[in-house]
């Protein structure tokens, strides 16, 4: 421990003197040279040892700033035994950086990269195109974004064809100004995808695979998200050729992610005329792989079928569709 | 009172003190006992011990933890108190701000009791057991027919099974919407209601009753004519929201605009104003994203000069 820091869960006193308010503002803040690195309860707890402060006096501090966190919960998180999912503990992590002064994103960072480390070793790289394109476009999406909510829209036609997905994804800045985000598309093998940019944003550089029906693009935003705030992505994927009407008696749609979204909403729009005659979806977490759920999807008269999964941490959510008699 | 004696509230923080001494009321009202409670909340699916909702009653705790939030809300089904009424007075982690009271939340927004005279009278019960994800509206001012429209979108989930209606308020006035509103998706409109200053309330009947955990998506629009010359709209946010996306379509990112948005939301435990935002429009479009607005409004005004300042 650093000068100045005490024990975890010691006692400040509630008023204390002027000669120790004043030593304890110019106390220096942990840099993240002298902060480790690790998940985030080992951050939090390192963090929280540094400040020195007394878990209630960080939850009175925290309420003061308008995050309402207990201490017990403070405490689950601090020895890994849970740790923050929803968006309102995220912004009390945000706030949890201000209060135990350390850098910006020290926390925050540990929450939103919780995905694998394979996702980013060498090997990957080399057999992901996608990966070697990202890292080629010094696209590193993972560690700077939060993922509030990311909605697919589907549109299949009576045809049986997905003839185009509306995507949403609502994003905070966690520590740097992100003006750029690459994003990646997944469409049946041999299919040649394009990418329809909505108000907000700008196509950059992409990169096609279409005999693996990928497609890579950077995105540009016309308003960079400045950290801590909050920014808009919308666009829409369309096959390039349509093509024929599918056969199949099978359709679905394959949402994933390496990093946790804390909406993820799948919405199906079918053409009312022909419905499939039923649906269901399956939801698979990559950190716990044997944790699926699965439940059948209702499509209404109209169409429509939604799906909305929260706190994906990293996995799948899958939504599938048979097209028998109704 | 037919187990145990109710003892005066205890003094303590003026929130749980206020608690206590709301719960005790109810309880005394209803002539209901902590064993009787008890049994009405494990029937509900929240069990709770009696001598927990007794140091409850008394001040010598409250509810503090996530899993009380679900006890709270029981208690207000099984002593039929009004949606958020007890709620209002706990402070439970971070997840409170979804359930506050039409009474709180009438008291934020503009002809707040009015709207709930609207609610109560088309029998609607306040917490309409649905979770509003995303809510987007567009203002699309640019619209080359020379009819401007508003877009509304909302992502819903249901937090309890049967919820099937959805009660807003529009910025447009009730014959326009009986005549014009067009649902493009996810249900039909019900019911309309005038109120002050150009707004009014509607319900939205989705196709059916949703599953607890189910999804849905409303899409709806309605031509405002004459609202590119009004200036300004006012969006109103009635229940609580995760995501709220306001967006305005100017007619020509060519000419000078001048778009100015005031909002006034209520998040978790206070209110989350800021002051007047005058934004250049550099493109056709200008879009604002809120999270975890409990009650509120996003005011845009506009007119076509150049921004004199940036605020």
């Amino acid at each position: 421990m650093g000068p100045g820091t005490a024990m975890p869960g010691a006692t400040a006193p509630r008023t204390a003197p002027p000669e120790a308010r004043a030593r304890r503002a110019s106390a220096p803040s942990p840099s993240a040279s002298t902060l480790p690195d690790g998940d985030f309860g080992a951050r939090l707890d390192a963090a929280l040892s540094s400040r020195g402060l007394a878990l209630e006096r960080v939850c009175e501090r925290l309420r003061t700033a308008g995050s309402a966190i207990s201490p017990s919960t403070l405490s689950l998180w601090r020895h890994g035994r849970s740790r923050p999912r929803r968006n309102e503990a995220m912004r009390a992590v945000a706030e949890l950086e201000v209060v135990l002064r350390v850098p910006r994103g020290y926390l925050l960072d540990a929450l939103v990269r919780q995905a694998p480390a394979r996702h980013w070793s060498a090997d990957r790289i080399a057999e992901d195109p996608v990966q070697r394109a990202r890292a080629e476009m010094g696209l590193d999406e993972g560690d700077t974004l939060q993922r509030l909510l990311i909605h697919h829209c589907l549109h299949i036609d009576r045809a049986h064809r997905l003839t185009r997905v509306g995507v949403r994804r609502v994003l905070r800045a966690t520590r740097e100004r992100v003006s750029r985000i690459g994003v990646t598309a997944h469409g049946a093998s041999g299919t040649a995808l394009r990418l329809v940019p909505r108000p907000g944003v700008r196509v950059g550089r992409q990169r096609a695979w279409p005999e693996r029906g990928l497609l890579f693009t950077e995105l540009l935003l016309d308003e960079p998200i400045v950290p801590g705030g909050l920014g808009i992505l919308d666009y829409a994927v369309e096959p390039v050729d349509i093509g024929g009407p599918s056969l199949g008696d099978h359709g679905g749609y394959v949402f994933h992610t390496e990093f946790p979204v804390s909406s993820t909403v799948l919405e199906a729009r079918f053409d009312p005329s022909v419905l499939p005659a039923e649906a269901d979806c399956r939801v698979q977490s990559q950190a716990a792989p044997r944790s699926l759920a699965q439940w059948p999807v209702n499509v209404g008269p109209d169409g429509g079928a939604t799906v909305v999964v929260h706190g994906l941490d990293a996995g799948s959510v899958r939504v599938s569709w048979s097209w028998g008699r109704r | 009172m037919s187990e145990r004696t109710m003892a005066p509230a205890a003094a303590g923080g003026a929130e749980g003190a206020a608690f206590a001494r709301r719960l005790r009321e109810m309880m005394l009202a209803r002539g209901v006992g902590f064993s009787e409670l008890a049994g009405m909340l494990a029937a509900a699916g929240a069990p709770t011990s009696s001598t927990t909702l007794s140091y409850w009653v008394s001040g010598r705790s409250r509810p503090r933890r996530r899993s009380s939030l679900g006890v709270v809300r029981a208690i207000e089904q099984c002593l039929a108190l009004e949606d958020g009424e007890l709620v209002d007075l706990v402070d439970i982690d971070a997840e409170t701000w979804r359930y506050r009271s039409a009474a709180e939340v009438a008291g934020m927004l503009p002809y707040g009791d009015e709207i709930d005279a609207v609610r109560r009278d088309w029998g609607l019960r306040w917490d309409d057991g649905m979770r509003r994800e995303c809510v987007h509206t567009v203002l699309a001012l640019d619209a080359t027919t020379g009819q401007e429209r508003l877009h509304h979108e909302v992502v819903l989930s249901a937090n309890r099974s049967g919820a099937d209606r959805l009660f807003l308020v529009v910025g447009i006035s009730a014959g326009s919407l009986e005549t014009d509103l067009r649902i493009e998706i996810g249900g039909r409109l019900a019911r309309v209601a005038p109120l002050s200053d150009e707004l009014s309330a509607i319900e939205i009947v989705l196709p059916r009753r949703l599953v607890a955990g189910e999804g849905a998506v409303v899409r709806w629009s309605c031509p405002v004519p004459g609202l590119l010359r009004r200036g300004r709209f006012l969006t109103v946010y009635l229940r609580p929201v995760d995501i709220a996306i306001a967006e305005i379509h100017l007619p020509s990112a060519d000419e000078p605009w001048t778009v100015r948005r005031t909002l006034s939301t209520v998040g978790r435990e206070r209110p989350r104003g800021e002051p007047p935002r005058v934004l250049r429009a550099q493109g056709p479009v200008l879009k604002a994203v809120m999270t975890e607005v409990a009650a509120g409004t996003c005011l845009h005004e506009w007119e076509r000069r150049p921004v004199a300042a940036e605020v």
